[in-house]
């Protein structure tokens, strides 16, 4: 625009120059004809539309210096915000990493994994023959199939440890197409049998099992005491399709020839691509026809289930994601009426500045304008506090959330502030501050001219005052926190309760040997020593999890059973108690012979004597076994603590190192843990590796997911209390800051200080009573709905039900007693001078 | 320059009307407009600039930054086809203005 006026002044000045006048003077002739440059520069501005950023500049340099000169207003705002902002953003990351991101491969919305049932049991792992057959036969529907299993190795070295492996099927890597740091990933033709044994390290397995080294490609890694050569490292930002990264890649054929070794067979999730327009159901009725096809007995029907995320979408997962969602929108709707509540007070205070520049003839929207504007800084601001808390505090709490799974050496999926997550979190936390000052700036420009220069305003109609609707939104956020901090402690309750838990024998002093391989040598030379009591084997370890079923025949019923296979050292090692006959001894491993559990006989036999009834099991795909009970034991629990002791145990006699009794159990003398470096020692003299861990901490790890969600839960609700309180305190210490004068003259006419102070105490009590009420009553519900679901929990305790409201009313009342404090101190005098 | 005030919201008019003529700079739709006019028509120069930002935020006019016939950097408005079809209406409209106009000013005697 500047351009083109002086463009114009230049041409007139050069025609009038021709017309015969002096330069100077044809310049200053140019200008007085055009006119007022600057009016025009203006009124152009207006015509082409640029008026509106021109004022919102305005306003928002307005803003800034308003926020500047309110320090305190400013940073509680951006804390209230930033603080639960952080928090937004960190769920945003999760979820984003684990529910939402499609997985790294072209097509991820075609991914399904393979499905065979039998009867109503589910199984997602099949041989890798008998997965890619059915892939095979499935061809016209299915595509880019592969075999996938995750298991743990040795890896030799100076220093030999445990390794988490992917071992996949060549098209693995076909679909997975992955960045490569150095070298190569494997094709189809790297697991055949007689091809060489390679493998692929991924960032962090590079990291951990050759320190990062440069030159790794080519060196060979012992993986339980066979080279593999390494043939390429993969880029970091590969970390596979399951949130735990496995540290290498085996080609599924040649780790097979280890496991051989062990004894142990191979089954593998099978996934693959449904061909573009392929429908799942034609998948399923393909793979089911290929399923049929094949000899011999076992599943007869196959289906796929998608899955498109990180985490496998089930049905489990639902209610635990839509709780986790509402605790955070709850939060969040705190810190907006939190907000609200800051900027109503400030308005408040900035209704005689609003009611003149009313008077000067301000329209509402440009009365409106500053304010929101105002309120969008304030989120601009708290977005950037809480990207920068999220971003520098995610490792952390990602670690201290999955303390007990990388305790176990695992590497969890790193989880990070991006692009898009910032993104969304910047719309909320920018709904959020609109949000927050809207009402008040609707209110504060609502203004009666006379009114606003006398007194606090009004809301719908004059019905409700501003600060019974401040008191409403403090209401509010004591009734969110009691949601939230309700279910902490439910969580935290529930998950406290696997200490009471009987498990049905001595969890002190039972440690998980957790050899690389069963040795029979090595379960002798233990007993040998002085501080080890005892050593048993099972096929199951208790608490490891719910014990697989069985298909059973009892008189003539068909039913299906928990089984267990152990040796005859078990029972004693354990301290599991005998009830009736006689337990396992070792000549008969391998007979027909069994134990069951008191749950069982009472199942099976209610009333009678179990001992030499006979029960039908379906062991294998070959013809169903009979076998005679001999004994009867003590119920213990093998899943999770909240289910308690099994319904069913049926076990059969095994003998260490034999058909699958791999897991040694050792009681030992004395602390276990102090036990533990001897035990690994004394493997390390007879060439083993053991990774020993005590049962009770077994039985820990079992309470992560709990714990995750306590912590979440607890973390959420201090938040969504302090912010309850902050509001509360603001609200009192505002009231009493506008009521100064009339406590004045109440304190002239008579009351008392302590007066004073009850009842500005009293008015933040009720306040807060009547959140706690509000909050109680969908604590009650949900509780109900819990309890209906997941009839094992304990959804109403007495104790967090009394707990939590009697705190948030000492923790509300602590909040409210500087400003009501402030309030008996009023000295009439002064209060009535004060206008 | 001596010569007639244009009428209050003709300059719109006038300007679609230099602009039709061909693509012109600012300085040479004043030019323009007082070569057609013989010199009669005086318009503020300042004031045509925003009117031209206010018919080109209308989409009635289009500009380009080109050079001017003395090498300066200057910018250029062209008539665009909305500007087209505004003009010729407010043509029409302006003529039968005129008419109007013509025929009060113009009488003699009302007809009893």
């Amino acid at each position: 625009m500047r351009e083109e006026m002086a463009a114009h002044l230049a041409l007139r000045a050069a025609d009038l120059e021709r017309e015969g006048l002096a330069p100077a003077e044809a310049q200053r002739r140019a200008r007085l004809e055009f006119g007022a440059t600057e009016h025009y520069k203006e009124e152009c501005r207006e015509a082409a539309g640029y008026r509106l950023a021109d004022e919102l500049g305005a306003d928002l340099r307005d803003a800034a210096r308003a926020l500047r000169r309110s320090p305190a207003f400013t940073a509680i705002a951006c804390a209230v915000l930033g603080l639960v902002l952080a928090a937004d953003l960190v769920a945003f990351a999760f979820a984003d990493a684990w529910l939402l991101r499609p997985l790294p491969f072209d097509g991820a919305q075609r991914h399904v994994e393979l499905v065979v049932t039998a009867g109503d049991q589910r199984q997602t792992a099949l041989e890798r023959e008998r997965g890619l057959r059915l892939l095979q036969g499935a061809a016209s529907v299915l595509d880019q199939g592969y075999v996938f299993d995750d298991r743990r190795f040795t890896i030799g070295g100076a220093v030999p440890r445990r390794a988490h492996a992917a071992v996949v099927s060549g098209g693995y890597f076909d679909l997975l197409r992955p960045a490569v740091a150095h070298g190569r990933a494997f094709g189809p033709r790297a697991g055949l049998a007689d091809s060489e044994p390679v493998l692929v390290l991924s960032h962090s397995g590079w990291q951990r099992l050759a320190d990062a080294a440069p030159d790794v490609i080519g060196r060979s890694l012992l993986v339980d005491g066979v080279a593999f050569t390494v043939v390429g490292v993969l880029a970091e930002s590969v970390t596979g399709l399951e949130p735990v990264v496995p540290d290498f890649w085996l080609p599924a054929p040649a780790a097979e020839r280890l496991l051989a070794a062990r004894g142990e067979a191979w089954t593998y999730a099978v996934g693959a691509l449904l061909r573009p327009g392929a429908t799942a159901e034609q998948a399923a009725a393909a793979l089911t026809a290929a399923l049929r096809a094949e000899p011999g007995t076992g599943p007869r029907a196959a289906f796929v289930e998608s899955r498109t995320t990180l985490l496998r979408e089930g049905r489990d997962l639902a209610p635990l994601t839509a709780s986790l969602i509402l605790a955070f929108v709850l939060v969040t709707a705190v810190a907006a009426a939190n907000l609200t509540g800051l900027h109503l007070a400030r308005a408040a205070a900035r209704r005689r500045d609003v009611a003149l520049r009313a008077a000067l003839g301000a329209s509402r929207a440009r009365l409106l304008r500053p304010l929101l504007v105002e309120g969008v800084l304030v989120g601009l601001l708290a977005f950037g506090l809480a990207w920068a808390l999220s971003s520098s505090a995610i490792a952390g709490l990602q670690g201290a959330m999955f303390s007990l799974v990388t305790q176990a050496g695992m590497v969890v999926s790193p989880v990070a502030i991006s692009a898009r997550v910032a993104v969304a979190g910047a719309v909320v936390g920018l709904a959020v501050a609109v949000l927050g000052s809207l009402l008040p700036a609707l209110q504060a420009t609502r203004v009666d001219l006379r009114s606003g220069f006398t007194r606090d305003g009004a809301w719908f109609g004059g019905r409700v005052s501003a600060g019974r609707l401040r008191g409403g939104l403090v209401v509010a956020q004591v009734a969110a926190s009691v949601i939230l901090l309700v279910g902490a402690g439910l969580i935290a309750r529930n998950a406290a309760r696997a200490d009471d838990l009987d498990v049905g024998f001595e969890l002190a002093g039972v440690v998980d040997l957790n050899a690389e391989r069963a040795d029979p040598a090595l379960a002798e030379r233990l007993r040998e020593r002085p501080d080890v009591r005892g050593a048993g084997a099972s096929l199951f370890t208790p608490l490891a999890g719910f014990l697989p079923r069985v298909d059973a025949t009892v008189d003539g019923t068909r039913l299906r059973l928990g089984f267990n296979a152990v040796d005859a050292n078990f029972f004693d090692t354990l301290g599991i108690a005998l009830r009736r006959g006689r337990g396992l001894a070792a000549a008969d491993a391998g007979t027909a012979v069994v134990v069951v559990s008191e749950n069982t006989a009472r199942l099976l036999w209610p009333g009678r004597d179990p001992l030499g009834r006979t029960l039908e099991l379906e062991l294998d795909e070959a013809a169903p076994r009979r076998f005679e009970v001999v004994g009867v034991v003590a119920d213990v629990a093998s899943g999770f603590f909240f289910q308690g002791r099994d319904t069913s145990a049926v076990y059969l006699p095994g003998r260490f190192g034999e058909a699958g009794v791999d897991n040694l159990l050792v009681r030992v003398a004395g602390d276990a843990h102090a036990a533990l470096p001897p035990l690994r020692e004394a493997c390390a003299t007879e060439g083993l590796l053991c990774e020993p861990w005590t049962l009770a901490d077994l039985f820990g790890r079992q309470r992560v997911p709990f714990t995750v969600l306590a912590r979440i839960a607890l973390g959420l609700g201090s938040l969504a209390l302090g912010l309850a309180c902050l509001g509360l305190h603001g609200q009192v210490a505002f009231a009493v800051a506008q009521a100064t004068r009339e406590i004045g003259v109440r304190m002239a006419l008579g009351a008392t200080r302590g007066g004073v102070l009850g009842s500005v105490l009293g008015d933040a009590a009720r306040r807060a009573a009547i959140g706690i009420a509000l909050g109680a009553l969908p604590c009650l519900a949900l509780s109900a709905l819990l309890a209906s679901r997941v009839p094992q929990l304990q959804a109403f305790d007495a104790f967090v039900y009394a707990l939590v409201p009697l705190a948030l009313l000492a923790a509300a009342t602590a909040a409210a007693l500087p400003p009501a404090l402030r309030a008996a101190s009023v000295d009439p005098l002064v209060a009535l001078r004060e206008e | 320059m001596s010569g007639a005030q244009i009428l209050p919201g003709t300059l719109d008019l006038l300007i679609l009307k230099a602009v039709s003529l061909g693509p012109e700079h600012g300085y040479g739709v004043l030019q323009r407009l007082g070569q057609l006019s013989k010199g009669e028509l005086q318009i503020e120069q300042g004031a045509l600039y925003p009117a031209l930002y206010r018919l080109e935020k209308q989409g009635l006019v289009r500009s380009e930054w080109g050079s001017s016939e003395n090498n300066r950097r200057a910018k250029f408005y062209a008539l665009t086809a909305a500007g087209r079809g505004r003009l010729s209406e407010e043509l029409a409209s302006w003529e039968r203005l005129v008419e109007a106009m013509e025929q009060v000013l113009r009488s003699k005697a009302l007809a009893r």
